[in-house]
């Protein structure tokens, strides 16, 4: 039998092959035929798919990593960069995660864009994004890291403003652009301080020689990329505004796949992180308020697909507070786990809006348990997950997270606010299974609600099984590399249960007592704070560039036109010489009085002249 | 709790379902394609094989979840015992007595 | 300096000084005028005094002859502006430019 390296890369190229056949004979010269999308692009995906899962088998079988250093790409005297591939532990686990839920997500888009003119158009994108994100996965330097980072940036950006005659799309996407962007500098800070201290952008090569470096500034410039792509708090309200773009936009995206790409980075530059404390605090504390606060604002929304990014925002401080607490290898599974339960909670969110013909307002929407029983049923599986019920998917990541959060030694703060949004990530889940599945219809009679297509079902119930089952088999599968504790007392042990159990059932409480009807009166103060997303985005995105565009306003008209150009110039010569000219002409009027004046003054100085 | 109506609620639905016989999709073709078109006051045509699979899906949720819950109550409440140090008494520690000398 | 003399002399030079920086009226150059006619006057008849010789005691009169003739050509100057310009405001005396 071939040997297990080339057997991994040799199926890693035929994936690469695969992803990226569609996208280039897309650029031939004949047109493409209607259904291009589903006959090319879906199959190509599917096929990557069982193709990843040979590395992964070979991986759990015998444990093969492979790193794979291809063609030299630039160097200089001192300075390499070549085209190498890793397929780790992380790679390898991910790749095959990321390519089922984009072959659920595609299979579903293909309902969901059918009457779109532009679909084959919309799959392109959606391929040449997760191509970018395979390059990011597989990276083994920063430079390819790179690449990869700045691909899912421009295609989420190019996918969010895709119905782009809404001018809310395209300030959507301009957001998300301009939010990354203020990431990528913390990135490219980092990699100009690796290379001109460590010499190298490979990782095996920047592993080892930073030892005995003080790390602190490029950790900071990661934690600043993460921060920006992943939507930590500071950087985060493009996340939810990123919801203009389409379902499975959403979905593939920013659910599972492009929002994940900060951590990733913190996960694969761990160890960097693990001997910085200054840098796992911050990664603590950040992820800590980042959780808190969006759960905080999901807690009052009414649009679905807010309420969903809101939660992924609210997870992804999760595992940042994981990597806080120096737990790379629990991020990552929190990644994968968190990749099919989201991504069926964005799929079931589209197949309701479809259903409701656009209505994405919760408060228009109930009773959807009987009319469609396979949305209403992914929609409980989801959120069960997502709420971490013993045994589905999120169980074995967020449990274990809350418990490696409660049996170290960090800060307390960074702890309560975990629970708290533990508790919270209950109580909007509640509220969205309340006012989307349970109740009285709210819809308006018309709605064309119909779910039973093959396309919607397979793709839910293939999900459905990832939420199930997912985490339990990347348990089994995965060595941990560091001892987790397994002696805790019983009340830390059950917190994360109890904490959601307890905001399980406040939010049954307040449902009770408002049913969902005609507002009979206005809301309390601090629902406006939740609204209105803490007042972030009213005031971040109007006061600077008020300030901006003052301070432009200030240079450019008064400095430049005004004072420069007309003061200082040409009017000074004016302002200067008239109060001479004035007073001349003033005194040569031919007025007799002069005459006798001079008259006088020659006297006067005559005289005095004399005199002295 | 709400498991316990949704499963009479199944059995309710299934009865009503056989008593009514199953219902069809009709599929309306455009171009081919199925499309949504919007009704009047219709109920969705939902067919008893999916209400059955739906229904069988969330039964196998609750399936793994119940039989992990009792093959594997550890990753629940605790794999070991918490040690109270309060619980140690002075002989297993090997504390002499005060009034020894 | 005695009184006298400063007394005569600053009102000469104070009616010189109005003379010189009149603002509205001719008239009002014309009254400094007179001004100074009264102190030179003043001054002649003390000299006289202060000489103690009387050969020079007729010239006050004379000057005071001659300041009346000065006065009333003033006058005729006065009017004539008036018939003239329509008013004695000194800003419409200015032909004398260049």
């Amino acid at each position: 039998m071939y040997p297990p390296s080339l057997m991994m890369t040799w199926s890693l190229i035929v994936v690469f092959f695969l992803l990226a056949y569609p996208v280039i004979t897309s650029l031939a010269l004949d047109p493409m035929k209607s259904d291009w999308a589903v006959t090319h692009v879906k199959p190509a995906v599917k096929a990557a798919f069982f193709f990843s899962l040979f590395p992964l088998f070979l991986f759990l079988n015998e444990g093969a990593e492979a790193d794979i250093s291809s063609w030299s790409w630039t160097n200089t005297m001192t300075f390499d960069v070549n085209i190498s591939l890793k397929f780790d532990f992380y790679s390898v686990i991910f790749l095959p995660v990321a390519l089922y839920v984009t072959w659920t997500i595609l299979e579903f888009a293909a309902w969901y864009m059918h009457d779109d003119p532009n679909m084959n158009r919309f799959f392109k994108y959606l391929l040449i994004f997760l191509i970018a994100m395979v390059v990011l996965v597989t990276a083994n330097n920063l430079f390819q890291f790179f690449i990869g980072w700045e691909g899912v940036g421009i295609m989420s950006f190019l996918l969010i403003g895709w119905w782009f005659g809404r001018a809310d799309a395209n300030t959507a996407a301009l957001q998300a652009v301009i939010y990354n962007r203020i990431g990528d500098i913390g990135l490219i800070f980092a990699m100009a301080w690796i290379a001109t201290n460590l010499n190298s952008w490979e990782m095996q090569q920047v592993f080892v020689a930073a030892k005995g470096f003080d790390l602190t500034p490029p950790v900071i410039g990661l934690i600043i990329a993460a921060t920006g792509k992943s939507a930590q708090f500071g950087l985060h309200p493009w996340l939810p505004s990123a919801m203009e773009g389409p379902t499975p936009v959403s979905a593939l995206l920013h659910s599972s796949t492009m929002v994940v790409a900060g951590i990733f980075l913190l996960i694969r530059m761990s160890p960097l992180l693990e001997n910085n404390p200054a840098a796992l605090t911050i990664c603590l504390c950040l992820g800590a308020l980042t959780a808190l606060f969006t759960a905080t604002c999901a807690l009052t929304q009414n649009d679905i697909k807010k309420i969903i990014a809101f939660s992924t925002s609210s997870q992804l401080g999760l595992m940042m507070v994981t990597i806080g607490l120096n737990q790379p290898q629990l991020a990552f599974m929190d990644i994968c786990t968190h990749a099919f339960f989201k991504a069926m909670l964005v799929l079931c969110s589209g197949s309701i809006i479809h259903s409701l013909g656009g209505e994405q307002d919760i408060r228009k929407m109930a009773a959807l348990h009987r009319q469609t029983p396979w949305t209403s049923t992914c929609c409980t599986i989801g959120t069960l997950a997502l709420t971490g019920t013993p045994f589905l998917a999120g169980f074995f990541s967020k449990d274990a997270i809350i418990e490696a959060l409660n049996t170290s030694h960090l800060n307390a703060w960074a702890l309560i606010l975990t629970l708290l949004a533990t508790a919270f990530t209950a109580i909007y889940s509640m509220r969205l299974i309340f006012f989307v599945v349970m109740a009285h219809p709210m819809s308006p009679a018309i709605s064309p609600i119909e779910e039973s297509y093959p396309e919607v079902i397979n793709s839910l119930k293939r999900l459905a099984w990832g939420s199930i089952v997912a985490g339990f088999l990347i348990t089994l599968n995965t060595l941990p590399l560091k001892t987790p504790v397994m002696s805790m007392p019983p009340m830390l042990k059950l917190a994360a249960l109890v904490v959601t159990i307890l905001g399980l059932l406040l939010a049954l409480w307040f449902t009770s007592l408002s049913l969902p009807g005609p507002q009979t009166t206005s809301l309390p103060t601090p629902h406006h704070f939740s609204n209105m997303l803490g007042f972030f985005p009213s005031v971040i995105h109007r006061l600077p560039p008020k300030l901006a565009l003052i301070l432009g306003h200030t240079a450019a008209n008064q400095m430049i036109d005004q004072t420069w150009l007309e003061k200082v110039g040409p009017k000074a010569t004016a302002t200067l010489n008239m109060p001479l000219i004035t007073t001349t002409s003033n005194a040569q009027q031919g007025l007799v009085k002069t005459h006798l004046l001079f008259f006088f003054l020659t006297l006067a100085v005559v005289t005095l002249t004399l005199i002295f | 709790m709400t498991s316990f109506g949704r499963a009479l609620g199944v059995f309710r639905t299934g009865s009503q379902l056989l008593r009514r016989g199953t219902q069809r999709i009709t599929i309306r073709n455009g171009s081919g394609t199925p499309t949504i078109v919007p009704q009047y006051r219709q109920f969705p045509k939902i067919t008893r094989r999916h209400v059955l699979e739906s229904e069988l899906l969330s039964g196998a949720m609750w399936f793994w979840i119940l039989w992990h819950c009792f093959h594997d109550p550890d990753a629940v409440l605790g794999h070991f015992p918490w040690p109270e140090a309060s619980e140690w008494t002075d002989e297993e520690l090997g504390i002499p007595p005060d009034d020894e000398e | 300096m005695t009184p006298i003399l400063f007394a005569f002399s600053s009102a000469f030079t104070l009616g010189l000084t109005g003379l010189v920086f009149h603002r509205v009226h001719l008239l009002s150059a014309l009254l400094c005028l007179e001004g100074m006619m009264l102190s030179l006057y003043i001054a002649l008849s003390t000299w006289s005094l202060g000489m103690g010789s009387a050969s020079s005691s007729a010239l006050p009169l004379f000057l005071l002859a001659i300041s009346a003739c000065e006065a009333g050509a003033g006058l005729a100057i006065l009017v004539a502006t008036a018939r003239t310009h329509g008013t004695d405001r000194l800003q419409s005396l200015n032909l004398l430019q260049w």
